[in-house]
Formats: C-alpha cells, structure tokens, sequence
C-alpha cells in the first residue's frame, strides 16, 4: 500500500527542530502503535518539516482522501490516540485539538448550521419526535437495539430536525420494543413489536418520507407530548 | 458529526461548584461510560442557571427536565431510571414548598417562568467554554454587522434609540456616553468593561462573566467601533478567579479565530483586548478610581470634569461600560431598537438582573423585565418568604441602595421609581429581610461595609461615614441620644452633596431610608432601649409568658447559658441574671411565648417584672411603646 498508493488515510507527522523539541516523537511513536493495534492498511504515516508555527507543536496534518486536511496541534501521545481512534478511525474530527483558524463571516453561518442539532435538541424547534419506551420489559424485548439502529439512521441521515427521547413502560407490554412518532402537527402514531430492521424503515418511510408505516402500527393516538 | 439524544447541562457557576458540581460531573461521565450510553447521552458543563440556592443544578435536554440538589451518591440511581428507562427521576426534580408536588419541566417552575432572558440569554444553553456554542447562538452575528455594514453613527443611533442605560447603577445612557466619546478627537481612546462587582450580595455580572463570556467580548468589539477604540480592557477582581479564567480562555480563542487582534472577520477593524485583575477594593468599581487603578496607581477617584469621555484612562478619551450592559448589545444590534423597547418602560426600557437573596424560598439569580412590582418578584420568582415569616423590607441597590418597606411593594422596578424611594436601582443586588430583622442594624451593618470600603481621599466620606458608624453603634448599644435621629439625617445629607464620587454619594441611603421607613424602631432604640426583634443584644430582656408556655423544653434546650429552668410541661423561667440576650430560646420556641422586652427591664425583679408584662400586655396588640414609656419611667 505504502508502495502502491490507494491509501484512505495519510498523517503527517512535523517532525522540525520545534516539533522534535516538543515531543513529536512520543506522538509518531504512540501513532504507529494505534496503527498497528488496529491492523489499519489504510492508513499511512508519514513526516515534513517544520509547519510553522512551531509555538503550537507537535502538530500533525490529516488527510483522508477527497475531505479537505485538518492540521491538529499541541498533541501528545494521548491526544493522537484520541483522534486516530476518533477521526482516523471513526470520521468525526476532534475539534478541540485542531489547530484554530480565523474564522470570516461566512464562517459563522456554517458553524451555526453545524450545531444546529444541538440546538434542536436543546431550545425545541423539532419536525419530529421519537420517544421509545424503554421500560424493563422494553429493555427484555430489545428496545436498547432499537434505540441504537435509530441514532444511527439519524446520523447517517444528517437529520436535524429531529429529537430522540425515551419513556418507561407503555402499559402494553407484550407488544414491546415500542416506540411512538410525532410529527408536529400530526396525530401520534405507536409502533409495535420493533427491532431494528423495522425501525430503519419507519424512519425512512415515516419520519423522513411522511407516510406512516401501518403494518407496524399500533394505533392512532391524540395525545402529543410536545 | 455525532448525535447525542440528550443533553445534560449540569451548572458550573460558582455556586454550584462549591456544591460539588464537578464531582457529579465526573460520576455522571462515569456512569454514562459504564452503561454504555456515552455516544448518546452528552454532559455538558454551562455557566450559572441562577437557581443557585439549589445547586448543583441541571436541565436535561429535549424535555427540559430540571433536577436539582445532585450528589454523587444519586447519580447512578439517575441514569439508570432517567437514561436507562427513560423515567425522568422524581426523587431529585424541583418540589413546588406549599403542593408537595414535584415539578419536572424547568418552565413549570415559578422561579423560571416568570423570568425574560436577554441579558442571560445563554444561561445553561451553552457551554461557556465553547466559541462555537457561542456561535451557534447568533454569536458574533452583531459584530459581523457592525464592522462590514454600519458607521460607528448607524452604531450609536441604534443604541440611543434602545434607551438601553448603564446597568452598573447610576443609569446613564449607553448610547449617549458612546456619542460623546466617539466626538472627541484622538488617536488612543480606550473601550473599558466594569467587571469590578463590589456589592456584598450581588453576582450578575459574575454570572455573565462566567455564563457567557463571549457576549461581553462581542459588546466591547461593537462598542469599540462605535467610539473608534483600538484597545480596551475588562477590569474584573482577583476574587472572581472563575470569571477570569473564562474570560481569558474566550480572549485566547477570539485572538486564534481573528476576533480579536488585527483585522477582526477581515474587516479591517483591529482591536486588542485584555484582562486587568483588580484587588477588590469597592470604590474601584467608580469608573475614575478604576481607571487610575489600571494605571497602576492608587485606586482612588478624582473631580469630574473631565469626564472619562474627554479625559480617561491615561487621559485618553474612554469609555466604561458594566458588564451587564455590554452583554445586550449585540442582541440590540440584531433586533432593533424597537424590539429592546418592547419590553420595559419608556424611560427604563428592556431588563434587568437581580441577585434574589436574604429571607425568600427561592434564592438566586433572575432577569426580569423592568417595570415588573417588586412583589412578583419576591412572592412569584422568590417563592414568598422563607418558613412563612413576615415580611419586612428589602434592601435594593446593596450598601449604596436603601430598605423599601411593605407598602411600597408595589413599586415598579424602574430606575426613576427606585430613587423616588429613596434607594437606587445599583448594581441589582436584592436582600429580602423577614420580621426578624433590626433595621438598624440593617443601616450599621451596610455602614459598616462603606465606611471600611471609603478609599478617605474626600473628607466628607472618610469622616462622615465614620461618624454615621460611630453614631448607630451608640444607638444599637444602648447610647443612643434624643436628637440622634436628627443629626443622622443631616449629617447623611451633607456626606450625600459634599462627596467627591458615588461611594459617598450613596453609602447614608441605607440610614436615609431606614429612617424615613422605620422610624419608630430608631425611637424605640433610643428613648425605649428597646429593640423589638432582640438582635441588639443590650436592648432587649427575654420573658417567657406563662399563660401561652406549654413546658415542651424546646428554649430550654437551645439556651447555650442554661438560663432557663422549668420542669416539663409546666411553665418555664428566663433567669435574667445568667440570660447572654442571644435569642436563641426565641427562635426555638414553637409557641411564641417567648416575648422580647426593653433593655432596662432585665434588672427588675420577678414580680415587678410581671406586673411589668401585665401592663405592658394590654398594648401588646398595636403600637405599645407609649406604655412602655409610662412603665420604664
């Protein structure tokens, strides 16, 4: 691979007079540990110069093909364990550790649109909530996978606007996992006898398509909780 | 970017990480770890919720549940039954005093719902250690305006139009204090932001500091330009190390994100900004003593004119704006004028912070829109008084402020309404004080505190706070002269027009009102020695009524003396010889036959003593000193 190219992955140690100076040795060292540990082919390591701004080393660029690289500073062996296991591995950069860059007006709007779930979640606005009941007889039935198969379609879907919560029991034990839709504005709808196939479908069909999923339905309500 | 189905901001003001706020923070990432839920569940550390009396404190997000008073011994118990089986945990929810009912959802909870955030807008929203929550909040929207789109005239108009006034205490107008500033023609002005918070009591600015530091940063970029300042300053006490370090984590962030330094947002506007720890002397939060103390110099005021605008820091024209003020800004660059007026009065538009403390259930600290009656906010936000006592007074505007008693509790909170009663609006401390308070002592106790506090560069301060100390010491200790009441109130006239700065200006409020709204307590003190609620110890001799006693034993116990004797469920007998006058058995006795007399009637015997009482008795019900008068003679 290293040989062929066709990598994923590349990270670019600075090695510098500087970077050298702050450590960036322990952090190559623990780098190609992690890479190891992981059997990771993909990926590859590889060392430059100093970067320039030698008050912030050790620092090392990532570039994982066809994203735009992400230079991360002050870093140690614990921190490149961090982001390799994080960002390397699991695609979500580790904003704490990257090396700040002057933000333009443009800018703002973005990392605005960037939180914006978060903030959903946090000062209401929500299209849709879904609340899986996740009572003991729930949690026997498999509501836990449920629950799991649905953060990810949401993150997969990149779906803001909408809030995941949970309940106990909903009296109906027998019929567990279960887990109610509200679309603000619509009737509640309960979905019974889940598990995480069919929830990936309800999310898909009902809460991103707006077509209620009636072969899992159980009823429909009238009372909301929003 | 992962998604989280919760969010749990735990408070980490002050308050509550002296209530063991990161303790729980550390056991709840624990636990979450432990049971797996940590790519789902998110703790997020915010700055002060204001609810600080029940700290730690926490909102968990969609549902807005608030818990409060967390331990670490609750925290499994919590995630298991809220985070695991999603019931939202009753044990730790907010528990309404006179319903007994737990209350989940924050909004629900008299002390939040009645309160309007402008200035606490970010209050337990984000994580004040995060530029990018920040942003997310329309952060630096108002300053991307101002440098890319307006004059430092558009600027100024829009703040003058809001009618925003100096939240520091004297009230003036932030857009006219900018204009004048902005005028003057020089190539060094200064933008400085009071962070020197000196009242004993109050902590909003600390709390903003603290909550939102970015929102005074943004205040001080849109203030800068509108009066063409290039450098500034936050002045903040050593005191508050929480608020200083914050403040300088969002100064270091704002330098790497280019907003701060050269070129904000690639304007073409620089500013640089900095942190000047103060020691914490109270007259530095007078904006001329401030200034000289950035100096390095004494902190010690001098003559205006010239006014800072002109003449200020390093007689360079300056501007210096609370920290309370700077924080709206930017939401009144974003809204308007209009929308900052349609809250408020005409005069005294928008909102304000108080610092709720003293004899009410609900302590801590709240926004409320100006023009609200101080009764709402102590009987709706404050929850009433605390174990069903009466109320008495409240203190507004801290040592400089004044008493307003019961029947002006109606008065809106408005700045012209607040000095019409003879205290002012200050810096927004507010001390309720129940029936068990001396309103003279009151007076000493805020007395004490300026006239320790008077940095003695003017006479009339140093001497005459002196004096006015001197002078209420002698009437709470049984000195107390006829005609004392008089010179008190015209010394304090003449401290209030003869002083050089606001200290001064204001430290004889606490007398001025106590007087005007409790003079008959003074009387009582001095031609009575009397001192109705037996906190001037030399004052008052504790009797115990036979009739209502029932012998349950209660002061017996609580009497650090043993000066109380009496067998059980029979009568009991203060013997006054042994008695320290430390109200101790008063405040233990369930059945109020504990009654407090004058002073002088400590020394009499047990029968005269009685007979005393028996005469004393049939005034009881309304005004009794004028019996008392009779008798003591």
């Amino acid at each position: 691979m290293e040989r062929d190219g066709g990598y994923r992955a590349k990270v670019t140690v600075h090695m510098g007079t500087c970077g050298i100076a702050a450590g960036a040795r322990a952090v190559m060292t623990a780098l190609m540990e992690e890479v190891a540990k992981a059997g990771a082919e993909d990926v590859i390591v590889t060392t430059s110069g100093c970067a320039g701004r030698c008050s912030r080393e050790p620092m090392v660029t990532l570039e994982i093909i066809n994203q735009p690289p992400v230079k991360y500073c002050d870093l140690n062996a614990e921190k490149i364990g961090e982001i390799f296991k994080e960002h390397i591995m699991g695609g979500n950069p580790v904003e704490k550790y990257i090396l700040p860059v002057r933000i333009t007006i443009d800018e703002l709007q973005r990392i605005k649109e960037k939180h914006k779930a978060t903030f959903t979640l946090r000062e209401g606005g929500h299209r849709a909530k879904v609340t899986v009941h996740m009572g003991t007889c729930g949690i026997a039935a498999g509501a836990r996978a449920v629950m799991t198969a649905l953060m990810e379609e949401i993150a997969r879907a990149g779906a803001e606007d909408v809030i995941v919560t949970t309940s106990g029991c909903a009296g109906l034990c027998a019929r567990e996992p279960m887990a109610t839709v509200e679309i603000i504005n619509q009737p509640p709808i309960k979905y019974i006898d889940l598990n995480d196939e069919k929830i990936r479908e309800i999310f898909k069909e009902h809460i991103l398509g707006g077509n209620v999923v009636e072969k899992y339905a159980l009823s429909v309500g009238y009372e909301t909780t929003y | 970017m992962a998604r989280f189905r919760a969010n749990l901001m735990l408070c980490a003001g002050t308050g509550c990480v002296a209530s063991g706020s990161l303790k729980v923070r550390d056991a709840l990432k624990e636990d979450i770890k432990k049971r797996g839920l940590e790519e789902e569940v998110r703790v997020i550390m915010t700055g002060c919720n204001g609810y600080c009396a029940l700290g730690p404190v926490m909102t968990v997000y969609p549902d807005q549940i608030f818990y409060q008073t967390l331990t670490v011994e609750e925290v499994p118990k919590l995630v298991e039954e809220h985070f695991v089986k999603g019931r939202p945990y009753q044990k730790l929810m907010f528990v309404e005093p006179e319903k007994k009912l737990p209350i989940p959802v924050m909004m629900d909870i008299s002390f939040f719902k009645h309160q309007v955030l402008r200035v606490l807008r970010n209050k337990g929203m984000i994580d004040p250690e995060s530029l990018d929550e920040y942003i997310s909040r329309d952060g630096y929207q108002a300053a991307a305006k101002v440098l890319t789109e307006m004059t430092p005239e558009e600027i100024i108009k829009v703040v003058k139009d809001s009618g925003v006034r100096g939240r520091g205490g004297a009230g003036f107008p932030t857009g006219l204090k900018w204009e004048f500033a902005s005028k003057v023609q020089s190539d060094v002005k200064f933008m400085l932001c009071n962070g020197d918070e000196g009242d004993p009591g109050a902590f909003m600015d600390r709390s903003v500091m603290e909550a939102d530091p970015h929102s005074v940063i943004e205040g001080m970029i849109i203030g800068a330009k509108a009066i063409g300042a290039h450098h500034g300053y936050i002045y903040v006490r050593a005191e508050y190390p929480l608020a200083v370090h914050r403040l300088q984590l969002a100064i270091e962030r704002c330098y790497e994100a280019g907003l701060l330094g050269k070129n904000i947002l690639d304007s073409g506007f620089d500013f640089d900004l900095e942190i000047y720890q103060g020691a914490g002397a109270f007259v530095c939060g007078e904006e001329t003593a401030l200034m000289r103390s950035i100096e390095g110099k004494r902190g010690m005021p001098r003559p205006r004119p010239p006014f800072p605008a002109h003449k200020g820091l390093w007689d360079k024209p300056s501007v210096l704006n609370n920290v309370e003020t700077l924080a709206q800004i930017s939401p009144i660059i974003l809204n308007g004028a209009d929308w900052y007026r349609s809250l408020g009065t005409e005069k005294s538009p928008g909102t304000k912070v108080f610092a709720l403390t003293g004899a009410v259930n609900n302590i801590g600290l709240i926004e409320v829109p100006m023009g609200i009656p101080l009764r709402t906010i102590i009987y709706d936000i404050g929850g009433g008084m605390k174990r069903g006592r009466k109320f008495k007074a409240v203190q507004v505007g801290g040592p400089s402020g004044g008493c307003i008693p019961e029947d002006l509790l109606d008065l809106p909170v408005t700045y012209e309404d607040i000095v019409k009663s003879g205290a002012i609006m200050g810096s927004g401390g507010m001390v309720v004080m129940d029936n068990n308070n001396c309103m003279v002592s009151i007076a000493k106790f805020f007395l004490e505190f300026t006239a320790d506090e008077s940095c003695g560069k003017c006479v009339p301060c140093r001497v005459g706070t002196r004096i006015l100390l001197d002078m209420l010491t002698d009437i709470t200790e049984g000195r107390g002269k006829e005609g004392d009441i008089e010179t008190l109130d015209d010394l304090a006239r003449d401290i209030i027009s003869s002083s050089l700065c606001g200290l001064g200006m204001t430290a004889p409020n606490p007398v001025l009102t106590t007087i005007r709204y409790f003079r008959n307590e003074y009387e009582a003190h001095i031609r009575d020695q009397w001192c109705y609620t037996g906190i001037c110890r030399d004052l008052a001799t504790f009797y115990i009524l036979e009739k209502i006693c029932k012998g349950c034993g209660a002061c017996l116990r609580a009497c650090p003396s043993k000066a109380i004797v009496g067998e059980k469920k029979k009568p009991h007998r203060i013997i006054q010889e042994i008695c320290l006058h430390c109200r101790s058995c008063y405040d233990a006795c369930k059945f109020k036959s504990i009654k407090i007399l004058p002073g002088p009637a400590r020394k009499y015997s047990e029968t005269e003593l009685k007979e005393f009482v028996e005469t004393m008795l049939e005034g009881w019900a309304g005004m009794p000193q004028k019996k008392v008068e009779e008798v003591v003679k």
